[in-house]
């Protein structure tokens, strides 16, 4: 009884992080793991609570909170790695040979950043 | 098309929300499926769950099999790209998911997860796996309309995409919204194995029903595809070869499906 109450508690605070970490950069994907966690131990605990006919309101929370933040994870996570066309584009142009042209034009894309650090790796 | 929207001032992906939409539809009409065979919300959102870790591991897993040598580039040179531009390049490397990837991520996770849970029986779960995956991949393909990626080959008849800044090479070429046919089929793939699924036809067998159904219906889209960097392999794509793997695995099963059920009739047969 008291490991599911636990559980539910942790279930709950990983919601919480879950929303909140999805809206941010690196947070996103740290919200995927959290929301995923968070359903699971919110699931787990709300079936113990009823089972022990005891509120599973927290539990439900928790559930809530870790799916919507879950959703918003999924939906931040494609934005920031939603460059699969550069990527693909690059592995063309490795392999025929033309991975000098094909990096600046990354760099292009990517800004000067990593254009410095492109350019100071084919020097 | 619209690749992305502007949400409390931050640019949205259109593939995201339709991914989401389809992930949430999947959740509530796997819920109801499931308690067919007597399966509670809790733990099917678990083996939701397990599913999901396996779509999303190998989606990526595939993906960045298809970018060995942008992989190998950023090893190459760690030493000049360490740290952000590294982690940029390996995120362009691994960043794009494939749905066979996705697919047989999911099927291992159900498999794995019901290996050491008896709660549920493993064929049942992957009945309704086989129900739900054409409905969700029904709203990844609109995400790729929408985003202008996994676009068609240049034709009189589609539509012309201008502006788009996340892909693009679709730009400013008429092209087939094959995107949009392959969603229409896995639609149609969706009602029938639901219907299969409602009438108790082909139980246990769902899943290799739909590797028989889905992969020649790829297999022929993927002539009508005009991002031709998602790579080729001796004259057939990447998704071809596993659509042709697919069809043989699931053939095999159906034969160790019949053999190890065969008809009472013919065991009474063999006893007498």
């Amino acid at each position: 009884m008291q490991n599911t109450k636990t559980l539910a508690i942790v279930g709950l605070i990983l919601g919480i992080v879950t929303i909140v970490a999805s809206w941010f950069w690196i947070g996103c994907f740290i919200a995927i793991v959290t929301g995923i966690v968070g359903i699971i131990l919110n699931a787990k605990a709300k079936k113990g609570l009823q089972a022990n006919g005891e509120k599973t309101a927290m539990a439900v929370v928790g559930l809530i909170l870790s799916i919507v933040g879950l959703v918003c994870g999924v939906i931040m996570s494609i934005v920031y790695a939603c460059t699969a066309c550069a990527a693909a584009a690059l592995t063309q142009a490795a392999s025929d040979g033309t991975l000098e042209s094909a990096l600046n034009g990354l760099s292009d894309e990517l800004g000067s950043e990593l254009g410095d650090a492109l350019t100071s790796a084919l020097s | 098309m619209f690749p992305t929207i502007e949400v409390f001032g931050r640019e949205i992906g259109m593939y995201g929300i339709c991914v989401a939409v389809g992930l949430l539809l999947c959740g509530f009409v796997g819920t109801l499926l499931a308690k067919k065979f007597g399966i509670v919300f809790e733990d099917f959102i678990i083996v939701f769950m397990a599913a999901l870790i396996g779509l999303f591991l190998f989606a990526h897993i595939v993906y960045a099999m298809t970018n060995i040598p942008l992989i190998i580039v950023a090893f190459k040179y760690i030493d000049k790209l360490w740290f952000k531009p590294f982690m940029t390049l390996i995120g362009q490397a691994v960043g794009g998911m494939v749905f066979y990837g996705g697919f047989i991520g999911g099927g291992l996770g159900i498999v794995i997860y019901t290996h050491f849970s008896k709660l549920m029986k493993r064929e049942n779960v992957l009945d309704v796996y086989a129900v739900l995956i054409p409905l969700f991949h029904t709203f990844g393909r609109i995400g790729c309309f929408l985003a202008g990626c996994c676009y068609g080959i240049e034709s009189e008849f589609g539509f012309t995409v201008h502006n788009n800044h996340i892909n693009p090479s679709v730009n400013d070429v008429n092209r087939l919204p094959i995107q949009l046919i392959e969603a229409g089929c896995n639609l149609i793939i969706f009602f029938v194995i639901l219907w299969l699924f409602k009438n108790a036809v082909m139980q246990d067998r769902l899943v290799y029903l739909y590797m028989l159904i889905y992969p020649p219906v790829r297999f022929t889209l993927e002539f009508f595809r005009g991002d031709e960097y998602r790579g080729i392999y001796f004259g057939l794509s990447t998704s071809q070869w596993i659509s042709i793997g697919l069809v043989i695995f699931s053939i095999a099963m159906l034969i160790r499906y019949h053999i190890k059920h065969k008809t009472p009739a013919i065991q009474e047969e063999r006893t007498e």
